[in-house]
């Protein structure tokens, strides 16, 4: 069994990728981690196995928040009573597990360890240099692109490289 | 076409592709050559190239997924990594590399999955067995469920 009855069963985390500036200029595209255009996207780790369940994006960096992009899709397919882990930016919502809602130092470790997990998920996914550099070609191609790593980087987390193991175990 | 193609294939392939001998060993320094160019392994390539052949368009061979995979990883310009495959023509390799990226993620819905976080499962790792490089079943490839 690898869901040990924790009201979390996910990991979710926002990440950018570079693009080049589209034409028209919008401050919508600005991203405030690169200071320059990208594309968002969430990603959702299963936290007991480490596995990716969940990728949805694209969406332009500087007017999607973390938040917004949780509300509008992962929200509605969360479990009843499921609750998400997350980082500070997707603090302010009753379905959202923030880092600082834990009653003891082992909680917060765990939690820390989950989230940290989450971020080298992520950085795997940044060595698809595709992902990690700027995007040349239309935008509507990246989208393609961003699926097709996070297809390769699952198989590669099911089989070859697992991401390092993790004790989480809370239960309200 | 897509059952003869083995672990193996992608191998030497990858491998001519790296400036290697076809019959490169599968030595460490070796395989992460494979997967620096690929950002996989070949036995993975395998399962991509069962599960996305037969929506490439007519004529695909199994090292135009290489090229895609290429594409991906290294993400030059495409005059550096045509010249990478051999030399070929700049607009075949962009015919193929799209075709190929596309492929592959038309795969997502069934590889990532929130049924993955739902569902209990024991990690099966088998899968190392199933997908080790140069394994003899390489041709074998499980359904990732």
């Amino acid at each position: 069994m690898k869901q040990n009855g924790s009201i979390c069963l996910l990991c979710v985390d926002g990440t950018d990728c570079r693009v080049n500036n589209p034409g028209r200029f919008w401050t919508g595209w600005f991203s405030h981690k690169f200071k320059k255009a990208g594309l968002r996207y969430e990603v959702a780790n299963c936290i007991q196995t480490g596995w990716i369940c969940w990728v949805k994006g694209p969406f332009a960096a500087g007017a999607w928040p973390d938040i917004s992009i949780f509300r509008g899709w992962l929200k509605k397919e969360l479990l009843p009573g499921e609750l998400i882990e997350a980082d500070a930016g997707y603090r302010g919502d009753e379905k959202v597990r923030a880092p600082e809602d834990c009653t003891t130092l082992g909680d917060y470790e765990m939690k820390f360890n989950a989230r940290a997990r989450q971020e080298t998920a992520n950085e795997r996914l940044k060595n698809f240099k595709v992902l990690a550099t700027d995007f040349r070609h239309d935008l509507s191609k990246h989208e393609d692109c961003f699926f097709a790593c996070a297809v390769i980087t699952q198989l590669n987390l099911q089989t070859v490289e697992p991401l390092f193991g993790i004790d989480y175990r809370i239960y309200n | 076409m897509s059952d003869t193609i083995t672990a193996q294939s992608f191998w030497n392939e990858g491998m001519k592709y790296a400036g290697r001998s076809e019959n490169a060993q599968p030595t460490f320094v070796n395989k992460k050559r494979f997967k620096s160019l690929f950002g996989t392994t070949p036995g993975i390539c395998v399962h991509l190239w069962s599960e996305t052949s037969v929506m490439l368009p007519n004529g695909a061979q199994f090292f135009h997924l290489l090229w895609g995979l290429l594409f991906l990883t290294v993400y030059a310009n495409e005059r550096v990594l045509s010249a990478l495959v051999g030399g070929v023509d700049e607009k075949t390799f962009r015919k193929w590399q799209w075709a190929v990226v596309s492929s592959i993620s038309l795969l997502k819905p069934e590889v990532v999955s929130l049924l993955k976080a739902i569902q209990s499962f024991p990690v099966n790792m088998l899968y190392k067995t199933y997908f080790h490089p140069l394994n003899q079943n390489r041709s074998t490839c499980v359904t990732v469920s």
